[in-house]
């Protein structure tokens, strides 16, 4: 078994001693790249569940939608297109609107 | 994510945290993330000897670890966990810029190839950086294991992931092939 003393009397040990004792400056923000890729990547994997505030950021837009509709009246069916560029445009364009595919609702 | 604390001091409170994933974890995660940056990224400089290709292997490796927390079966013993996905990493990345270099120099497009100064032109940390920079990776990665981070060889075969004997047996070769470059660029015992 080799033993510290062993390893200390190495020539060689000594040589690396620079390299111990040099102190590495890192970039400034290279902490915070980390953090934040590992907050991209816990969100996208759901590693962690939606912090509260992303939470109630998407409560208070949605209840914002709801009331939007009721004071126009429409419809729960054009929930969707009120949220789109063309909404509160003549009728004609907002039916136009309403044959584009289904599709785009499950996106 | 910053801003709250986690009142927790050693590696492994901080490993069990994280491995129990939600926000608490995240956040302990960071506290690990600035407890070992520095150590990390000054590893892996001395493995791949370039200061970018550290910091983006160090990158991964911390984000890896995050992934496979519940993986740290002994957090008291973190850093030698990290270590052993950093020598993976750097490996990898190694053998990747290897691959693309020697393709490049095919393509003719490494025209200003450096060139490494001739015996006698360099010293003290210079010489030693170029010496480890001439040896093959294999001998560089021992070397930095066992002379730079001072592991003894049991922990060097954990982290090469071979037996102890080929792990002593690549030591001395390394050695042998470090003393000879050493000295072919002037290095003698006594440069430190």
């Amino acid at each position: 078994m080799e033993t510290r003393d062993k390893l200390e009397s190495d020539w060689i040990h000594s040589v690396f001693e620079v390299l111990r004792e040099e102190v590495v400056s890192i970039a400034a923000d290279f902490g915070d790249r980390v953090k934040g890729e590992i907050d991209q990547v816990a969100a996208s994997q759901g590693i962690r569940p939606p912090s509260a505030a992303a939470l109630l950021a998407a409560v208070a837009v949605e209840s914002g939608k709801i009331a939007t509709d009721l004071v126009r009246g429409t419809s729960p069916k054009d929930d969707e297109q009120a949220s789109k560029p063309n909404a509160g445009k003549p009728e004609v364009e907002t039916k136009q609107a309403h044959s584009a595919p289904k599709q785009s609702r499950e996106d | 994510m910053t801003g709250a604390s986690v009142e927790v001091v050693d590696d492994a409170g901080l490993v069990r945290l994280a491995a129990g994933r939600g926000i608490p974890g995240q956040l302990a995660f960071e506290q690990l993330v600035d407890r070992h940056q520095q150590w990390l990224v000054r590893l892996l400089l001395h493995l791949l000897g370039n200061q970018s290709d550290a910091e983006d292997v160090g990158q991964e490796v911390f984000i890896r670890a995050f992934l496979a927390i519940e993986n740290c079966r002994d957090g008291n013993r973190f850093r030698g966990w990290l270590r052993v996905i950093a020598r993976r990493l750097a490996f990898n990345h190694r053998r990747d810029a290897k691959t693309r270099s020697q393709y490049e120099e095919r393509s003719g497009l490494l025209a200003n190839k450096s060139v490494a100064p001739a015996s006698g032109q360099v010293e003290g940390r210079d010489l030693l950086k170029h010496t480890l920079g001439e040896l093959s990776y294999p001998y560089r990665e021992i070397m930095v294991l066992r002379f730079v981070e001072e592991l003894p060889l049991k922990e060097i075969a954990a982290v090469l992931e071979v037996g102890e004997s080929a792990a002593k047996m690549r030591l001395s070769r390394a050695r042998a092939e470090f003393q000879r470059v050493f000295a072919k660029k002037g290095g003698t015992r006594g440069d430190s």
